[in-house]
């Protein structure tokens, strides 16, 4: 996939080629997405309205790492949303399952390949990080996000947040430590295979 | 334990991501082989790092393809269009001028007439007809009179207007015995009121040439309606198209 030229044909407005980029990073995208929301839904409403300002906008892309710029816009799509919520809080539904009974977690997010315990463990896990991402102010969420979920480097990091480079150091040494304060009060729930050192917990 | 001050802890986040150049790399190796303290937030930071890592990827709920309408894009307008919907335009002024002008505003193009052309539109001529379907219903003329009047068709010869002394149609009202061919019988026609004539000329002959269409009128009308259709064909064709292209 020769990123450059399909850049070039969308900002020409060939909406082919920017639905090539969009399958290309969607995933990205909208993990970038949920891990900010915390929800499925909104994450997925988020990934759509930063496609769509992406294309709509890509005439402003000046180059560089074309990821970072559409992991920008899907933050401040993200922003967008949350400020929304804030405004109009809501309580979210539940998925239903077959006998209409509300679930947690929704089954098809499961892996048909992986042992019930095995899935169990992933989604304990995932329960645990999400919460204290969610505990974590906005900006530092984003740059812990940006670093060590999609494993960005720092330039990357700075241009997607259009924060400085000592901004985005600082932010992340913080993050990292306020992550790990709120993952102690997950110790029991932690899977063993990623429970931390207990000497260093205390 | 001495706290590390955050500079300390920055240094170690930048060591643990490879971020630190070679002379800071060695001073912080140093400090962490030297130092408890900060090779456990080193170590706590590195697990944190691969606890994030780890976190399960979310399978994608949807593709997030955009369509055309999501991003306001519409269809291109074949170059066609213009030309035959200009068209269209101009076929439909052509009739309403031409409507205007036949229908509307008659007095227009009527001085322009002579007044022969008139005559034989049967306008103002008179003498030879009545204007009643029915001849029977004819008022009764008398012979070697002939008189223009309104209704009437136009006569066959010209005829010099001082010729028309003759009695009028207005004064035929009264009942005047009329020779049958065979002058057998003597009929007496029917009085024709004055009021009765009125009516006949305003109400039947009048509205029936003002909505008239001429041949002009009802081709222009035609091409305009057939070029709008032209104009829609062509328009959801390009739609078609456009839209299977995508």
């Amino acid at each position: 996939m020769d990123e450059l030229l399909l850049i070039k044909d969308a900002k020409r407005g060939d909406l082919d080629s920017f639905n090539t980029l969009v399958l290309e990073y969607q995933e990205l995208v909208f993990n970038t997405a949920y891990r900010i929301m915390g929800e499925e839904e909104s994450a997925a409403d988020a990934t759509q309205e930063a496609f769509i300002s992406a294309f709509t906008h890509i005439n402003s892309f000046r180059g560089g790492s074309f990821k970072s710029w559409l992991l920008r816009t899907v933050t401040n799509a993200c922003y967008d949303i949350l400020r929304t919520k804030k405004r109009r809080p809501t309580t979210p539904l539940e998925p239903l399952s077959n006998e209409d009974e509300e679930i947690e977690s929704p089954a098809w997010i499961a892996d048909p390949d992986s042992s019930p315990s095995e899935e169990f463990e992933k989604l304990e896990l995932e329960h645990a990080i999400q919460h204290c991402l969610e505990n974590l102010p906005m900006d530092y969420r984003t740059v812990i996000i940006l670093a060590d979920i999609q494993e960005m480097d720092y330039m990357e990091v700075a241009t997607a947040t259009k924060n400085p480079l000592g901004t985005v150091k600082s932010r992340l040494a913080r993050a990292r430590l306020r992550m790990r304060e709120c993952l102690q009060d997950f110790w029991e729930l932690l899977p063993s295979s990623f429970r931390l050192d207990s000497r260093i917990s205390q | 334990m001495k706290i590390k001050s955050f500079r300390n802890i920055i240094n170690l986040s930048l060591y643990l991501d490879g971020e630190l150049s070679p002379s800071k790399k060695v001073k912080v190796e140093e400090e962490i082989y030297k130092d408890q303290q900060s090779q456990e937030i080193l170590n706590l930071m590195q697990q944190v790092k691969f606890l994030l890592k780890s976190t399960p990827k979310r399978k994608i709920p949807k593709n997030f393809l955009l369509t055309p309408e999501m991003v306001g894009m519409k269809p291109p307008v074949p170059h066609s269009v213009p030309i035959f919907r200009m068209a269209s335009v101009a076929a439909a002024l052509v009739f309403v001028f031409s409507f205007a002008i036949t229908n509307v505003y008659p007095s227009l193009i009527a001085p322009k007439l002579s007044s022969n052309t008139l005559m034989a539109q049967g306008m103002g001529g008179g003498g030879g007809g009545c204007g009643y379907d029915d001849p029977a219903d004819c008022p009764p003329q008398v012979e070697g009179a002939q008189a223009f009047g309104v209704g009437g068709g136009a006569p066959e010869t010209e005829v010099p207007m001082a010729a028309a002394t003759a009695p009028s149609i207005d004064n035929s009202t009264e009942s005047i015995p009329e020779e049958t061919p065979d002058g057998s019988n003597l009929r007496m026609t029917e009085p024709v009121p004055d009021e009765g004539i009125q009516p006949k000329i305003g109400s039947e002959n009048l509205p029936r040439q003002l909505f008239e269409l001429n041949s002009i009128q009802l081709v222009s009308i035609g091409v305009s309606v057939f070029l709008i259709l032209i104009v829609i064909i062509i328009r959801q064709y390009g739609t078609f198209k456009w839209r299977k292209r995508l």
